[in-house]
């Protein structure tokens, strides 16, 4: 699942051809089909939550804090805290 | 015409799935709320062709993506706030910022996209990215763009849409109007509300949702499986797609 998901974000056809028929092979034609829609619908709905700035709910912020923690989630959000300060700083040395 | 069909696929696509992308590719087609059905699949070849954009890559590759100024490479005649917008959203989703939100739609002082018209975008551009990587998954190329119908939109603002937490305006759970009591059924979702500041897209996008993932109560169903692959397998597909796009939601 792990290396489908890469492959079909990523530009190395062969890669995905292979983690294809993998499932194929393990999980039967169904999964793959099954495997392409959910892939799919999280690389669009991604950049929805991105780019209107969609807020985790706060329960489940609370139940999975500890895993954002352990597997870096919680640093993407401080790199966009980041760059609109640099933004921000650069803006204001422009304007002196 | 506007449809779709997988019958080139080696692996048989549920009638469903097909069903779900004709609506989608019909009514990304025909005029939305505030955009005419040619600017909506303009929209959707930009989104495509934002995929090869030089610059996109340039941005991709930055320490900040802002530090890039190149011009991205136009595939439309699309408005070039509106290139912009659409090939940050495809080329570096994880790297958008509240402060790009608030100068894309113009935020202080500066001209810029409307509100209506930036959700509505954003939601072409995610119907288009779905379905695209739908076909790369499943190993066809992908399905040709419809072809756009002459009608007119229809300039829906729902009057309860307001400011809220995320950057764009957006209905709250519990303040819904007749209009979108069809849409807000179930356990409050930040994720369902991102889109209703323009109703019809955020009803069309989780139409899709529920075919190429699973419907609200079938996520929650933890009893019975309902695709191919188990809950389990769906969410770790989802989280990996969502990491490697740096997604924070």
């Amino acid at each position: 699942m792990i290396e489908f998901a890469e492959a079909v974000l990523g530009r190395d056809d062969a890669r995905l051809q292979a983690a294809r028929q993998a499932i194929h092979d393990a999980l039967g034609a169904d999964a793959v089909v099954d495997s392409a829609g959910v892939a799919g619908l999280f690389n669009a709905i991604d950049r929805i939550a991105d780019s209107t700035g969609a807020p985790l709910e706060a329960d489940k912020a609370e139940m999975t804090a500890g895993l954002r923690e352990e597997i870096g989630i919680d640093a993407f959000a401080a790199q966009k805290e980041a760059l609109d300060a640099d933004a921000a700083k650069t803006a204001a040395e422009k304007k002196s | 015409m506007s449809t779709i069909q997988y019958d080139d696929s080696a692996y048989a696509v549920r009638d469903d799935l097909v069903s779900a992308h004709q609506r989608a590719w019909e009514r990304l087609s025909t005029a939305g709320s505030w955009l005419t059905g040619d600017e909506r699949v303009k929209v959707m070849r930009e989104t495509r062709h934002a995929r090869s954009c030089a610059t996109c890559a340039k941005v991709k590759d930055a320490l900040s993506p802002f530090a890039v100024t190149d011009a991205h490479d136009a595939g439309t005649d699309l408005p070039e706030n509106w290139v912009n917008m659409i090939h940050q959203i495809v080329a570096d989703p994880g790297r958008l910022t509240h402060g790009w939100y608030k100068k894309t739609v113009g935020d202080g002082g500066d001209r810029g996209i409307a509100e209506t018209h930036f959700v509505e975008i954003v939601s072409v551009v995610a119907h288009t990215t779905a379905i695209d990587t739908f076909a790369k998954g499943i190993g066809v190329p992908v399905r040709a763009l419809p072809e756009p119908q002459d009608d007119a939109p229809s300039q829906y603002r729902p009057k309860e849409a307001r400011q809220h937490q995320a950057w764009a305006p957006n209905i709250a759970w519990d303040e819904f109007g007749p209009n979108e009591a069809d849409y807000f059924v179930g356990p409050e979702s930040s994720i369902r509300r991102a889109l209703t500041l323009v109703p019809g897209e955020a009803r069309s996008f989780f139409d899709v949702t529920s075919a190429q993932y699973l419907a609200g109560p079938q996520m929650r169903d933890f009893s019975q499986e309902f695709r191919a692959i188990t809950h389990l397998q769906i969410e770790l597909l989802a989280a990996r797609v969502s990491a490697l796009n740096q997604c924070t939601y």
